[in-house]
């Protein structure tokens, strides 16, 4: 059968790069918040280790943002077929949910690290500070959602 | 009388990751396959975008879940820590 102009035998090149981006950079913004967060948790940890359970909330919304990635890669990689059958057109919009949501699970995994790091510091000194902190990160987990929503926005079209 | 608490924070902190980590892939995949196979015999794209919504929904609760024990649980214990310091 030969390929179209619309059908190229690149087309799901582009379907496997937003499949393997949405995970990659996910992945890269959640590392960092692990760590960033990670290591104001065991300096905080070593004055006050009755907070810990309270001080693992930055690591688990950073895991979240992986979670995000996850979510979308595994939808593109569903979607994805042999070039016959995968237009050109469906392999962009692959690509763009996957850099969306990549992208923004990057910003939101920065966000979350530095947030982390801080707030786990500041709460062994304030306790009172812990709802700031949580709400902080909230809005910096957020900031994945919305590339997770308009990643599946896009996936639909 | 320091080994319990340590072992119940781990207990706790380890069900609650695990369900944060476990919960949302299992949602997704047995909500797929039933959408798909058992009951509605909807097309792929809606029943994995509609699986993903309801992972992420569920990711959502265990998140709050974690968020709620955190916080109502540390307020115990800083009261027992007071009474440790005298």
């Amino acid at each position: 059968m030969p390929l179209s102009e619309e059908y190229p035998v690149y087309g799901p090149f582009f379907g496997v790069m937003g499949a393997a981006a949405a995970v990659i950079f996910s992945s890269l913004g959640a590392a960092y918040g692990t760590a960033k967060s990670g290591t104001g948790i065991a300096a905080m940890s070593v004055m006050r280790p009755e907070l810990i359970m309270k001080s693992i909330i930055p690591v688990v919304m950073a895991g979240i943002v992986a979670i995000y990635g996850l979510v979308v890669s595994i939808l593109i990689a569903s979607g994805l077929s042999s070039p016959s059958t995968y237009s050109l057109y469906r392999g962009f919009v692959h690509l763009g949910a996957g850099l969306a949501v990549g992208f923004s699970g990057l910003a939101a995994g920065f966000a979350i690290g530095i947030v982390g790091d801080a707030g786990v510091r500041g709460t062994a000194q304030q306790p009172r500070l812990f709802v700031g902190m949580i709400l902080i990160l909230i809005f910096a987990e957020v900031l994945g959602l919305y590339g997770l929503i308009v990643a599946i926005f896009l996936y639909t079209k | 009388m320091q080994m319990v608490p340590d072992f119940g924070v781990f207990t706790t902190v380890f069900f609650y990751c695990s369900l944060i980590i476990v919960g949302p892939v299992v949602t997704f995949f047995v909500v797929k396959l039933i959408l798909l196979d058992g009951m509605l015999g909807v097309n792929n794209v809606t029943s994995s975008v509609w699986s993903a919504i309801l992972a992420v929904i569920v990711l959502h609760i265990a998140l709050g879940m974690f968020i709620v024990k955190a916080y109502s649980d540390s307020g115990k214990k800083q009261e027992s820590k007071d009474d440790k310091i005298d």
